[in-house]
């Protein structure tokens, strides 16, 4: 395929009538807003919220950002920062998080006929039957109006593809638009590549690091170089993936709004310790573990797995200590979500590839190949038998329900282990004020 | 708590019968829903009292409120604020500028806070136990109460 040099590409972009309108809504530092909501003390106090065991920074507020937290940061490298600039910080709370997510997004569905939950803190609202006028100030009263209602605070853009909503959100955030509304629609050609000539490939919905790297490469730097880029030669060369999103910043709408999310192909669980582990018992405790609540996940979705992998690894940001890392994987003969299938298979791995005298800090479990429930391809070899899935499938199903009923746990293999020392502990977790009756806010 | 969750079977609401057709099956229609009264479900929080300063104006120890936090606070309003790092539950003295929350009991002075910092929502239903059994529900559903300074205790 011919390459063509850039500038040489015609600079009259394809037009295609804008159909399609769409809002993308971002929460601002979902996961900090979600404390401040419960805490009016900590609204002008920079604050950060640790995940994966109090390990890193998965959110910070504004100003945390500004004196150099960024998210990634081991726990103990931001130490100083913390005490220098007395930062408030979290562990995470998801239940809480989740909660909230939920109330911004039933709101959100009052305002659109179709809306796309795409993470927790993100959603794309149809906006298709407003018309032009209508779109920022409709944006605005959105922005408005969650804010009032639940104190999250969210940035809204608006575009005729989902790319450049992103990208309209984006804008928001960089120039602190007091409206919380940017509008790709109604701006001139010139305006628009003003915009994507400041916004590199690399912060584009749909170009991962790994691309980024290969399209800096060629030369494409910015969202407007990939813009004009020839899109055949895209294609060739990167996949249609990036041809999807270089139309789409020429305003094509290549991605069209899902309601319902896709089956999913993988899943993983997989988590760093509260405290290294040396010993292969304690790790096989663990891996057991992951593989039980990989199990609930695949019977969730009604799906099942061919193919598991295992990995350990010891701390990276430990200096002093000698490095390991490993990986293993296996296929089953059949398709499975029997739990004790899991454990036996994960089990086998780490025996495989432990190795004594390290100190482990994080493991998983992930799982390929998913299928769903119904499909079941018969071994050539024999080794199938109906009734014996039926009865794996009816005792897990009970297993499941009676957590379901009970709670977490209340059933649970004995491999999993029952004190569980390694797991991690967050230690500055909020209280759920609004799933659990026992932390719910108290006034005096 | 193993008496709260008495063994059920898989039946819910909605189905039809097996045998002879209920004559009213069509009629049915969405059951009362105490979330029918609030305001905005997704601004609604659930908060639990402690102590007795509003015991004069209604709002006991143990009590559970109803707090919406898209409403604005007025000149009289049952408000939740936060004072320093605790929450109160007062009501609500506007005077021009001056600002301060109030008891319902005289061992608990007024407060004097800065406007629009400390006000986190408004009261808008009160759930008060009236017989034993659900005082004691109420009780064991919501946190345990922590040691505290409550001069009335």
């Amino acid at each position: 395929m011919r390459q063509l040099p850039l500038w040489q590409v015609p600079s009259v972009p394809i037009q295609a009538p804008p159909s399609h309108i769409f809002a993308l809504a971002d929460g601002n530092n979902f996961y900090v807003e979600c404390e401040r909501a419960f805490d009016l003390t900590i609204r002008k106090r920079p604050v950060i919220v640790l995940g994966n065991g109090d390990g890193c920074v998965v959110a910070t507020s504004r100003e945390a950002k500004s004196f150099g937290v960024k998210r990634g940061m081991p726990h103990f490298l931001c130490r100083p920062l913390i005490e220098r600039y007395n930062i408030a910080v979290y562990s995470s709370n998801y239940p809480l998080y989740q909660e909230m997510s939920d109330r911004v997004m039933s709101l959100l569905a009052h305002y659109t006929p179709r809306l796309e939950v795409f993470s927790i803190d993100e959603a794309y609202l149809d906006f298709s039957h407003l018309s032009k006028e209508q779109l920022i100030s409709s944006g605005q009263h959105v922005c408005r109006e969650i804010y009032q209602r639940t104190g999250i605070s969210l940035s809204l853009g608006i575009a005729p593809s989902k790319v450049l909503a992103k990208l309209g959100s984006e804008v928001v955030k960089r120039q602190r638009l007091q409206t919380g509304v940017f509008s790709f629609v109604g701006l001139s050609a010139e305006q628009i590549d003003e915009i994507l000539s400041q916004i590199l490939v690399e912060d584009l919905l749909g170009i991962g690091d790994k691309l980024a790297v290969q399209l800096n490469r060629e030369g494409i730097i910015t969202a407007r170089r990939l813009k004009y880029a020839d899109h055949a030669w895209l294609r060739h060369r990167f996949g249609v993936g990036v041809q999807r999103v270089a139309l789409e910043l020429r305003g094509i709408c290549c991605m069209p709004l899902h309601t319902t999310p896709k089956p999913r192909k993988a899943l993983t669980v997989s988590l760093a310790f509260g405290r290294p582990i040396e010993h292969l018992e304690e790790l096989l405790e663990a891996i057991s573990h992951y593989s039980g609540q990989v199990g609930v996940k695949l019977r969730q979705h009604h799906q099942q797995t061919t193919c598991l992998e295992v990995f350990i690894r010891t701390n990276p940001f430990d200096k002093r200590t000698a490095q390991y890392a490993r990986s293993a994987q296996m296929t089953f003969a059949l398709p499975t979500s029997y739990t004790p299938d899991l454990i036996r298979a994960a089990k086998a791995l780490v025996t495989q590839i432990y190795r004594p005298g390290y100190l482990y800090k994080k493991a998983g479990v992930l799982v390929s190949a998913l299928q769903p429930e119904e499909v079941i391809q018969p071994d050539l070899f024999g080794a199938f038998s109906w009734e014996h899935e039926v009865r794996q499938a009816a005792q897990m199903a009970l297993l499941d329900e009676i957590n379901r009923r009970y709670g977490r746990d209340t059933l649970f293999f004995a491999a999993q282990g029952t004190q569980r020392s390694w797991q991690q502990r967050a230690r500055r977790r909020s209280p759920r004020y609004t799933t659990n009756w026992q932390e719910v806010l108290t006034v005096t | 708590m193993s008496d709260a969750l008495p063994p059920s079977s898989e039946w819910q609401p909605g189905g039809e019968t097996t045998g002879f057709p209920s004559p009213a099956h069509l009629w049915r229609e969405r059951v009362l829903s105490l979330n029918d009264v609030l305001l905005c479900p997704e601004a609604t929080y659930f908060v639990c009292v402690r102590g007795h300063a509003m015991r004069k104006a209604g709002i006991s120890d143990h009590d559970l409120l109803v707090v919406d936090r898209s409403v604005p606070a007025r000149n009289g309003s049952f408000v939740v604020a936060q004072v320093e790092t605790t929450f109160v539950v007062r009501r609500l003295s506007l005077e021009g500028a001056r600002m301060r929350l109030l008891s319902a009991h005289p061992s608990y002075p007024p407060i004097e806070v800065e406007p629009s910092v400390a006000i986190w929502g408004v009261v808008i239903y009160v759930l008060h136990a009236t017989t034993p059994w659900s005082k004691q529900r109420l009780k064991e559903t919501l946190p345990a109460p922590k040691p505290s300074s409550d001069p009335d205790l």
